[in-house]
């Protein structure tokens, strides 16, 4: 009765107190961050000679950086209002044209280095974000922008990417491979091995030192451990039958891999340093192609236990068998994300391999490739923010690379004979 | 099939029951077709005479040719009835054609569907805001609906004499910011958090303040929704009818459809 008299009581009366409203808003849109980038500043600005171009070249760079980091969308700089002022920036000016964030700075070039100063500012906010100089060697104009692209991510995102990372692959002429590294970008491609043999699945020590693979030189077929700066190899495991080669453990302590020595396919684990092999499976069924999780507890591979070759977890000593995937009549080469999680893997659908997703539980399956290839054998970067595979078109194959989510796919390396089984290093040092 | 022959003078066909059967039916056939084929030609139409339409008219309605007038006319004139009667003499008129009544197009097409929905959804609002004063945190059910939709905010206001115009203003601001909210689909917390970021706004529209009320932990997320704040301003200027100088909006971010 009171309470009821005292709301109409207020309903009067409470016009007058203008109290706080509150409002939900749900579900931002989807949409890269739009970051302006200008060419840089040289010091002879106006006379149009080699420094100028210097400028512009940088500014290309570090979009092509930002672009492939997957987050961005560098804004054409046609768009631009003419903007020639430095202190203070007019940011009405670069919100008009949509920009969130701004880069500007100027570039010089000595005898035997270049250095820069760059500036990000948060456009919306009207706030300079970071002011930093650079240096690099005076032909090194992609280190120095892979310096900037680096920072300008870590200070909006707050992660690393995959700047310096390579991916490693086979490549085939013939009947005869042999394992190249190549830059994450594209660029600096290098021969690794040179044994003109059959050769399966390189695979990255945790600490970039080392690549693990399988090869039939000599026709014998073993696994080799090569180490990257000295260029050494060493013969690890040779035994009868198969002896395939499965990623490292997150410490670098021990290497999977899966032989048949006991009869038929199995997975096993070898610690690198004393040479001792365990036995992880033991059934009927044929286990391969192990993936290690990135904290190290859980391993997925591939069996046919369950009538078809399906991916299937495990803990680390083998224990606790768990299948996870449940469409499909061809599922393999599971590969695990870096930030957990999650799993990649081939998977046969309408008579093609595509690459495909899948949560660690098994829940949330999706397609990330849809074209008219065979899309295999993929691997993540680092970050866990791009993916590369090999697609395969009759008997050519080529490296891709794409975001996790299936976007921007581009085509790491063409030409020559073919190339397989992409390998994503660790950051390198 | 040869059949018995009685040779006691008839011919050899002699009238056996078949053929008389076969005589007997075309002699029907032929009866009922001429009976049906006489009937005349001429549609059926059901008719009712020709048509009038009559009016109730007075005595003045009554042309009057004083020779040729019917006695019937001669003895109303005359009448002196004091009734109504006098008055409602009934005339009657032929129509030769018939008036074509256009059917009303009823009006479906979507823009005007959904602004009735708009116009019952803003009366709703007003009646139920003038029967509660208290802010509801909670605002769950009403979201959900309001979410089914389509639309992206659902708005709460206390009671007031302007209630309705403020409501109506939160709304505004609520589409404006969700507008100008962006995120790279890589970076969108997958878990439902909450960015809660009050902001106060000047009669004439300009962002007095802005800051976090509540931050949900993920920096990325909680600068989204900040961006989309500041993108937001300037506002228009606040509902004339609103009393304070100053309107205080607390805008709750949530990753994905409260269900």
């Amino acid at each position: 009765m009171l309470t009821a008299l005292l709301i109409s009581l207020s309903v009067f009366f409470g016009g007058d107190a203008a109290a706080k409203v509150y409002i939900d808003v749900n579900s931002p849109n989807f949409r890269l961050f739009p970051i302006a980038i200008c060419d840089f500043k040289t010091a002879d600005a106006g006379i149009v000679s080699k420094s100028s171009n210097l400028g512009v070249a940088l500014a290309d760079e570090i979009k092509m950086y930002l672009k492939l980091t997957g987050f961005f969308n560098p804004l054409n700089k046609k768009s631009f209002l003419d903007d020639k002022s430095i202190n203070p920036v007019i940011f009405t000016n670069w919100m008009m044209i949509g920009a969130d964030y701004l880069v500007k700075g100027s570039v010089e070039q000595s005898e035997k280095e270049i250095s820069n100063e760059c500036r990000l500012y948060d456009v919306v906010k009207g706030e300079l974000l970071f002011n930093k100089k650079y240096t690099a060697s005076r032909d090194d104009l992609k280190t120095l922008a892979k310096n900037i692209a680096s920072d300008i991510l870590f200070t909006l995102t707050g992660e690393e990417g995959d700047f310096n990372t390579q991916i490693a692959f086979v490549a085939k002429k013939g009947d005869k491979a042999d394992i190249y590294t190549v830059g994450y970008d594209g660029s600096d491609l290098k021969t690794v091995t040179g044994h003109r043999s059959i050769i399966i699945a390189p695979r990255w020590s945790p600490d970039g030192q080392f690549l693990a693979f399988t090869s039939l030189k000599n026709d014998v077929p073993a696994i080799y451990i090569r180490n990257l700066s000295s260029g050494a190899e060493r013969k690890v495991v040779s035994f009868q039958g198969i002896n395939l080669c499965g990623y490292w453990s997150p410490d670098g302590q021990k290497l999977l891999m899966t032989l048949s020595k006991d009869g038929n396919e199995e997975l096993y684990v070898l610690e690198v340093q004393n040479m001792r092999l365990k036995r992880l499976t033991s059934n009927y069924a044929i286990d391969v192609s192990p993936s290690w999780s990135p904290d190290g507890k859980k391993i997925a591979f591939v069996s046919n236990r369950g009538g078809s070759p399906q991916i299937y977890t495990m803990d680390a000593d083998g224990g606790n068998v768990k299948r996870i995937t449940f469409e499909g009549s061809y599922n393999t080469t599971p590969a695990w994300s870096p930030l957990g999680g999650r799993i990649a893997f081939e998977g046969l659908i309408n008579h093609r391999f595509q690459v495909f997703i899948i949560g660690a539980e098994g829940d949330n399956l999706m397609q990330l490739t849809f074209d008219a290839a065979d899309n295999e054998s993929p691997s993540w970067s680092p970050s866990g923010r791009q993916i590369a595979y090999s697609s395969r078109t009759g008997s050519k194959s080529k490296i891709c690379v794409m975001n996790a989510n299936g976007t921007n796919v581009r085509i790491l390396r063409e030409g020559g004979g073919s190339a397989m089984m992409p390998m994503w290093s660790p950051r390198l040092k | 099939m040869t059949f018995p022959m009685f040779d006691n003078g008839y011919s050899r066909k002699d009238p056996n029951f078949y053929n008389m059967l076969l005589l007997s039916l075309v002699a029907h056939f032929t009866a009922i077709t001429i009976v049906l084929f006489s009937v005349p030609s001429a549609p059926r139409h059901l008719t009712f005479g020709p048509v009038y339409s009559v009016s109730l008219v007075g005595p003045q309605g009554i042309p009057s040719k004083s020779q040729e007038s019917s006695s019937l006319v001669k003895e109303i004139e005359q009448a002196d009835i004091a009734g109504e009667a006098a008055n409602s003499l009934i005339y009657k008129k032929q129509i030769n054609q018939s008036v074509t009544v256009p059917i009303k197009k009823a009006d479906t097409d979507r823009m005007s569907i959904e602004k009735a929905i708009n116009a019952i959804r803003r009366k709703e609002l007003a009646q139920r805001m003038s029967s509660t004063s208290l802010p509801r945190n909670n605002s769950g059910g009403r979201t959900g609906r309001m979410a089914a939709a389509g639309s992206a905010a659902g708005t709460e206001a206390a009671a007031g004499g302007s209630g309705g115009q403020a409501s109506d203003y939160a709304g505004f601001v609520s589409s404006r910011v969700h507008s100008n909210w962006s995120i790279p689909p890589e970076l969108k917390p997958k878990s439902s958090i909450v960015t809660v970021v009050e902001i106060r706004i000047r009669r004439d529209g300009s962002l007095a303040y802005a800051a976090f009320e509540k931050r949900s932990g993920n920096n990325i997320y909680d600068e989204s929704a900040m961006k989309a704040v500041k993108k937001s301003a300037p506002f228009p200027p606040l509902p004339a009818a609103y009393p304070s100088g100053i309107m205080e909006i607390g805008i709750r971010f949530h990753p994905s459809q409260l269900r």
